[in-house]
């Protein structure tokens, strides 16, 4: 089965792509803070970020289309908290229509970032600022294995419609029920004996990796110069108030 | 000299009951390729679980000489590797070189010596343009390579493969028996596959319902027609 993998863009020659790991998701937890943190009063700033992410989407060689498509998934529940939020206080439209943008403006990033760094250099970078190694080797597993459990969930569902003609809504919906459990009952077995595989190759419960980041020129001079960026346009933002 | 692997009387039960083996004797001498055939659920894939300690029947297992106890797992895990048959669940790391490199990290090797045999083991199975891409971009048959690369970077003294030559296409099949044949190690292979046996293998060993029925030279047990059709191991 064909997937699209998260990281497709990670080999491509882009400026983002040579960039260390580590800055890009300092760079990027930071732009995502300070674009949650812009004042709803002085929102023109987003303008600033809107256009310093297009930039980057535009140095990394990453088609802006692409990155809207696959943040499209994520409108339904922003607009649901822009929604929420309009019954808040009873504020206005417009501190909905600001949460919208912030809120987008946060995934494309995050998109931006995971489409630019190949998700093993992404864990290994988040090992190396010190996130609990444990929730890195989930991340780990759940990026290895949610192909491999979509395609065994797609394999299991063809194998029912070829013997499924007709039947109601609420019939397939039992069906797909079954299905789900049978998946993950499946997926509890196959974590047994991928734990089997870990044991037999010397795995005793602590994780051990082999690091080898060293961090070059240019990852210092892209560090340096997102940080003046990201003071400059909060300098103008409270002198503007 | 004492075999290499030395199997006495083991016998092991899951914990639903079902008695997977029962008093199974067997020797591996050191170069030897057994070949472990015989039906489904006759409890080969328990018996090669049992070879590095991830299951404990009544432990009458010795591996070059050394019991299988948790003061020496380790040394054991170092001894014997096991590819297990579905190379998605050998294949656990995001990328080919973690992946290859995780056995040598966890024998706590130093850095220059993974790189090392995570190179050497790539080229054994002729997969070093592989090294950084993911598991999940491969292809089966690339796959399984790159499974028996997981275990060959930790220079084992016995290679356990369970099913190798399952699901593979015959190119790949035939490729896959030919990079076996060329591995001078000792193996213990459990498979459906006669031909590969027969290819491979020197000495051949039958289990059935958790016994061991036959052990003996390939070409005697294989040559054996009566023998084979007893156990479900060829057409009547």
């Amino acid at each position: 089965m064909k997937h699209h993998f998260a990281d497709e863009y990670s080999k491509i020659n882009g400026v983002l792509q040579k960039i260390d790991p580590r800055i890009k998701i300092i760079s990027t937890v930071l732009f995502v803070l300070l674009v949650n943190i812009t004042s709803f009063n002085n929102s023109f700033s987003l303008i600033y970020y809107t256009f310093i992410l297009v930039l980057c989407t535009l140095l990394a060689n990453v088609p802006l289309l692409r990155i809207f498509r696959k943040s499209l998934v994520s409108l339904p529940f922003i607009i649901f908290f822009a929604l929420f939020s309009l019954f808040y206080h009873h504020r206005q439209p417009w501190f909905s229509g600001i949460i919208v943008v912030k809120a987008y403006l946060s995934i494309l990033t995050m998109i931006l970032l995971i489409s630019t760094t190949s998700f093993s250099h992404f864990l290994k970078a988040l090992q190396k600022l010190k996130i609990p190694v444990v929730l890195v080797m989930i991340f780990s597993f759940m990026y290895r294995y949610l192909f491999v459990i979509t395609d065994e969930l797609m394999n299991v569902k063809t194998a029912k419609d070829a013997r499924t003609v007709g039947g109601s809504k609420w019939f397939h919906t039992k069906v797909l029920a079954n299905i789900i459990g049978v998946v993950f009952i499946s997926s509890y077995e196959r974590s047994e004996r991928i734990y089997q595989a870990m044991l037999s190759r010397g795995f005793d419960g602590t994780i051990r990796t082999l690091d080898d980041f060293s961090l070059k020129n240019r990852d210092y001079l892209f560090g340096v110069s997102a940080l003046m960026i990201f003071i400059i346009i909060k300098i103008m933002e409270y002198s503007l108030r | 000299m004492s075999p290499l692997i030395e199997i006495k009387d083991l016998s092991y039960t899951y914990p639903d009951g079902n008695l997977a083996l029962e008093n199974v004797s067997l020797d591996v001498e050191e170069g030897d390729c057994v070949g472990l055939i015989g039906p489904n659920g006759a409890g080969k894939s328990t018996l090669l679980l049992h070879m590095n300690g991830i299951l404990h029947g009544n432990n009458q297992i010795l591996i070059d000489g050394l019991e299988i106890t948790a003061d020496t797992i380790r040394q054991i895990r170092e001894k014997v590797a096991l590819v297990f048959q579905d190379p998605e669940h050998q294949l656990f790391m995001p990328s080919v070189y973690e992946d290859i490199a995780f056995g040598p990290v966890n024998m706590g090797w130093s850095k220059d010596k993974v790189n090392w045999q995570v190179d050497l083991a790539l080229q054994e199975v002729d997969m070093l343009s592989a090294k950084h891409r993911s598991s999940h971009h491969l292809s089966f048959g690339e796959k399984k390579r790159i499974s028996l690369a997981t275990v060959l970077s930790m220079k084992p003294k016995i290679l356990v493969l369970d099913e190798p030559s399952s699901n593979l296409d015959p190119k790949h099949r035939w490729e896959l028996i030919d990079l076996l044949k060329n591995l001078n190690i000792t193996k213990l292979i459990a498979t459906h596959d006669l031909e590969m046996v027969g290819t491979l293998c020197n000495k051949v060993a039958i289990l059935n319902r958790g016994r061991l029925k036959a052990f003996g030279p390939t070409f005697e047990i294989l040559s054996n027609k009566d023998l084979l059709i007893s156990y479900d191991l060829a057409k009547a």
